[in-house]
């Protein structure tokens, strides 16, 4: 039931009056009731039948041209009569036995009806109105863009057979189609003559000098005084709708960067986050716009299976990635949405064997269909069954259990660990990227790049009371609130001089999985910096950076980066479960 | 609605009377029943023997009663804040003479509101809030008085319900 705002004072008699020891009932406190318009005595409303009932055939019927109103209920007093005879006089001077329509509409929204859509229209069109004026004090349309139309095509006016026709026609009015405001876009040849088809490569050119990126807000102005022209050629130098310029998406993602529609267009299930297409085999000089292939977005041609959300380790999903990529950008990524052409080496990979096919080594990782069966079997192990399984099938290399390293603590997880480093130099040219994050000043870990969804800057965080000592509270985002953490605090402690928690410059939105075939959901990460790109390959793979209790409970992998340790996280283990804090913080 | 929780079923609508308690950023949503009598405060409450309590003597019964000032984290003050101005008790005979004090104290009958449930990584054990909603531009914590006193007071764990 919604409050009653105007039914309390403003400040402290509204607290005092609503005591909670009074029944509901007695709090709710009415307003006195102002007499409004309508119950002013007021004339009668003339309804156009005229009164002959006995006494009153004198009235202003027979007198004036509308009849008079019949009022049978209420007696006919001398301030009625003279209230309804000054609304006569009021009436305008017709004949017909309805009341004449106001000539000029005050209001903005009866534009059809007002000549002043005329004022701006093509030459052709401006001829059919009786007078040819605007009537003044009207407000301009705002969607009237012909404007501009007729500063480029000053010779329609004349050269218009039809326009030349009319105007030396009868002033009878128009017709109700012409009425309407000529459309630019729909029909630009009978008013205008064609421009010339602006050269592409020109076109891009001009764009890129103009300093207009994608970053540029939708709603920018310059659209609407553009006129609207060669909408083709528009088409394909289309830049994504970036909502925000803080506002980074993965390209999983793709279908919900419109932020107008983004609460139906949420991902609910399991297959929107679709497997990234990490590479395999990719150069490392491959350019960004080289990354961005057609088929980082083909949803058909990814596995649907929940089971790819998860990332074991990085090992096994470059082996099971069946779309090889490249190393990539944030930038790049928000910049070049479209189809760039596919780099030569991708073309190179398509036609020659796979890595698999040709070293035996590799050809003993996890195929996606193995994984997708091993998913199925035990999806309560779908955090460290797809790379490590010791259920192998028939014909395949036992692998590590990392279930079980996980379970043995940090003294397994080296373990864990060197396993997969004894056959690292056979899958020394396979490569990932991962999503950098320095949580902490020079400490790192590590994020799978479709798990890592949109960054915003300077959230609006709602503190939780007596939350988690590592949460910061609740971000909205989406039409949904986002617990926010923090990393620092989570793996290190809470320092006790903090007393508030410190409003981060950035969050990071994470994806995760609860538990298997239930819908993602999403978490947030405070972050000071940027995230970043690395590309990581197999022989980067290392022990945990230390024997904090935290990185088996929420790590998946480790590798080295510019020498230094950096776990990978795993954000289901990260948000699906509050982390109590442990006995001896490292 | 997105949610950061399982999605998989509608959560509940609460229908009934409701009490808001404001002090400061801090919006709590109690049970009408809960909340016992609300009472001006005469004057601004002076620290107590007790960190955390502050009292003030009644000038007609000349009886001494404690009051709370919480934070926006549910943690009792130090200072008196000068913007609470009106106190609660929250219907319990043991700690009757315990006054809350609050910025604001809103009935709220009649009251239809769909919650939503904590995140369950922020949810510690001792959390008093399970849930929150928003009631037209306010964010809403919903707790129970007793979540609210044993947090608050440190009488130990609270229970989700």
């Amino acid at each position: 039931m919604d409050e009653q705002p105007d039914t309390r004072p403003p400040d402290i008699g509204a607290s005092h009056e609503s005591s909670p020891t009074m029944p509901p009932s007695t709090t709710t406190l009415r307003a006195p009731v102002r007499p409004s318009q309508f119950e002013v005595p007021l004339a009668p409303v003339p309804a156009w039948v005229p009164d002959y009932s006995p006494g009153k055939m004198h009235g202003q019927v027979a007198i004036t041209p509308p009849p008079e109103p019949s009022t049978p209920q209420a007696p006919v007093s001398a301030e009625t009569v003279s209230a309804a005879a000054s609304f006569d006089m009021s009436l305008p001077e017709a004949d017909g036995a309805e009341p004449a329509v106001e000539p000029v509409s005050s209001s903005e929204f009866d534009l059809p009806s007002v000549p002043a859509w005329t004022t701006y229209r093509s030459p052709g069109v401006e001829l059919n109105e009786p007078d040819g004026k605007a009537p003044a004090g009207l407000p301009r349309n705002p969607l009237d863009l012909d404007f501009e139309l007729d500063l480029t095509t000053p010779s329609t006016e004349v050269t218009s057979p039809d326009a030349t026709t009319q105007q030396a026609g009868s002033p009878a009015l128009p017709e109700p189609a012409i009425d309407l405001p000529a459309d630019p876009v729909s029909e630009p040849t009978a008013v205008t003559s064609p421009p010339e088809p602006p050269d592409p490569q020109a076109f891009a050119a001009a764009e890129m000098a103009s300093e207009t990126s994608a970053f540029d807000m939708p709603e920018s102005g310059a659209q609407e005084s553009e006129p609207a022209i060669m909408p083709e050629l528009l088409s394909e130098f289309d830049l994504p709708p970036i909502p925000a310029w803080t506002t980074y998406r993965s390209p999983g993602i793709e279908r919900s960067t419109d932020d107008s529609d983004a609460t139906t267009d949420l991902p609910d299930s399991p297959i929107d986050l679709d497997l990234p297409p990490l590479s395999t085999d990719a150069p490392a000089d491959v350019t960004a716009q080289d990354a961005l292939s057609p088929d980082r977005s083909a949803p058909e041609q990814r596995s649907s299976d929940p089971a790819d959300l998860e990332l074991p380790t990085i090992f096994a999903w470059t082996a099971s990635s069946p779309e090889p990529t490249a190393p990539e950008s944030m930038a790049d990524e928000a910049l070049l949405p479209g189809s760039p052409p596919k780099p030569d080496w991708i073309a190179e990979q398509a036609a020659a064997p796979s890595d698999s096919d040709a070293d035996p080594a590799l050809a003993s990782l996890p195929s996606l269909e193995t994984q997708e069966t091993r998913a199925d079997a035990a999806p309560q192990a779908r955090n460290a069954d797809l790379p490590a399984s010791t259920s192998g099938t028939a014909g395949e290399p036992a692998l590590p259990d990392q279930a079980a390293a996980l379970e043995a603590g940090p003294a397994a997880a080296p373990h864990f660990n060197s396993e997969p480093l004894a056959r690292a130099p056979a899958a020394a040219a396979r490569r990932g990227i991962a999503r950098l994050i320095e949580y902490r000043r020079e400490r790192y870990v590590a994020f799978a790049p479709h798990t890592t969804i949109e960054l915003v800057e300077n959230p609006a965080i709602i503190e939780v009371p007596g939350a988690a000592s590592y949460g910061l509270g609740l971000m909205s985002w989406q039409g949904g609130w986002l617990p926010v953490i923090d990393l620092a605090w989570l793996l290190h402690g809470k320092p006790p001089s903090v007393q508030d928690a410190p409003a981060p410059r950035y969050a990071l939105v994470l994806a995760y999985q609860p538990a298997p075939r239930q819908a993602v959901a999403h978490g947030a990460i405070a972050l000071e910096l940027l995230p970043q790109f690395a590309a990581v390959s197999d022989t980067q793979l290392c022990p945990w950076p230390d024997a904090h209790p935290r990185w088996p409970q929420l790590g998946l992998s480790c590798f080295a980066h510019e020498g230094q340790a950096v776990p990978i996280l795993d954000t289901s283990r990260l948000f699906t479960n509050y982390h109590p804090p442990w006995a001896t913080p490292p | 609605m997105n949610t950061s929780v399982s999605a998989s079923q509608p959560p509940p609508t609460l229908h009934g009377n409701y009490v808001l308690l404001r002090a400061g950023g801090l919006h709590l949503l109690l049970p009408q029943h809960e909340v016992g009598a609300l009472e001006y405060l005469a004057s601004v409450p002076i620290p107590a023997d007790i960190p955390g309590l502050f009292r003030l003597t009644d000038a007609d019964d000349m009886q001494d009663r404690r009051f709370i000032a919480l934070s926006p984290q549910m943690k009792l003050l130090a200072s008196f804040p000068q913007e609470r101005f009106v106190y609660t008790t929250l219907g319990d005979e043991e700690h009757d003479l315990l006054g809350w004090c609050w910025d604001e104290v809103r009935i709220l009958p009649e009251l239809e509101i769909t919650p939503q449930a904590l995140p369950a990584v922020l949810r510690a054990p001792q959390t008093p809030v399970s849930r929150f909603a928003e009631h037209g531009d306010e964010f809403l914590f919903l707790c129970s008085a007793r979540q609210l006193r044993n947090y608050a007071l440190g009488l130990g764990e609270t229970s989700h319900g």
